[in-house]
């Protein structure tokens, strides 16, 4: 089974809808984002489009997060997960919190099998005692771009069978 | 706010062997017919009750069954936990994600500040679906270590 980790897609409205029809073309029927949406409506756009289910945490930068949870509650194909995310996925663990700094210190614990982080922005895949995926970003794309992580937009598809991941670069 | 969702039976009431589904009508007339009584087939889970009444959160029962209805436990129930919800009422079944979003929005409080406790897998599974923090009653010591964990967890998550 295979699901999409994706964080950090702050408001880029181009980015999130070229990764919801790869993921409703690909048949991935679960993704689980690891925050900074910024803008509620990005969320209903999962809601609406997404064929699969959406798992998000809150990021640092999701400030209205009452219009978050307002909207998101009654849905059937979103769950907000808060700050930190904990569920058992196809038999696997997974431990998703916003902060990489976190997740990677949880991963060494080996508590859970996959940890996943995001804020950084940075593109990452670890093994050890967890597994830990840092998705990258999609930030929108401008000539003063504060850091190189940002130049490219990507998220994560990851095999809960083999925990084999792929990075898939986004074209927006 | 937090709030701590329980099961019911296997969890709060726990059986002394004989095995049910949780419905007080049939229970009792097991009761009758075997000529025994609720308390010899039956034993509050005490170390738990003792555990979560330390608790400073809201405590509420998501039960299927009616066995919270019996004579011999409504008390308990009342002194334990503020409130009684069914799938009957919520209109779905425990298994289904929809059922803990509708309690949620019934007890205003998001998912994720709720945590949930169940005897059955597919029941645990679909509270996380939902966002709720969950687990799956296996012994008293495993239970209050994950209550413990969620109802400590304010400070990580605050970082």
């Amino acid at each position: 089974m295979k699901i999409a980790v994706i964080s950090d897609t702050h408001d880029n409205s181009s980015a999130v809808t070229w990764i919801i029809k790869y993921l409703n073309e690909h048949k991935i029927t679960i993704a689980l984002h690891a925050g900074d949406i910024i803008n509620p409506g990005m969320v209903m756009r999962f809601h609406k489009h997404y064929t699969g289910h959406l798992h998000f945490i809150f990021g640092n930068n999701d400030g209205e997060r009452a219009g978050l949870m307002a909207r998101t509650t009654p849905l059937e194909n979103v769950s907000c997960h808060g700050d930190t995310l904990r569920m058992e996925l196809a038999g696997r663990m997974i431990f998703m919190n916003h902060f990489s700094d976190m997740s990677q210190n949880v991963a060494q614990s080996g508590v859970f099998d996959v940890c996943i982080g995001g804020h950084d922005h940075q593109y990452r895949v670890i093994e050890g005692p967890s597994l830990f995926i840092n998705p990258g970003n999609t930030v929108t794309k401008d000539e003063w771009l504060m850091q190189d992580a940002d130049k490219e937009s990507s998220f994560v598809l990851l095999d809960l069978d083999t925990l084999e991941t792929e990075r898939i670069m986004v074209s927006d | 706010m937090k709030i701590l969702i329980s099961d019911f039976v296997h969890v709060i009431l726990l059986s002394r062997g004989t095995l049910y589904t949780g419905d007080a009508d049939k229970f009792q007339a097991d009761i009758h017919e075997q000529g025994s009584t609720f308390w010899a087939l039956n034993q509050l889970n005490q170390p738990l009750l003792t555990f979560i009444q330390e608790l400073l959160c809201k405590k509420v029962i998501f039960t299927t069954g009616t066995t919270h209805q019996a004579p011999e436990v409504v008390a308990d129930v009342a002194h334990y936990f503020e409130a009684v919800y069914t799938t009957t009422q919520i209109g779905y079944s425990k298994s289904d994600p929809k059922s803990f979003k509708k309690l949620c929005l019934e007890l205003e409080c998001p998912p994720h500040d709720c945590f949930f406790i169940d005897d059955q897998f597919e029941n645990v599974r679909a509270a996380q679906v939902a966002g709720l923090t969950a687990t799956q009653y296996t012994t008293v010591t495993a239970a209050q270590s994950a209550i413990m964990q969620w109802y400590q967890s304010d400070t990580i998550n605050q970082l």
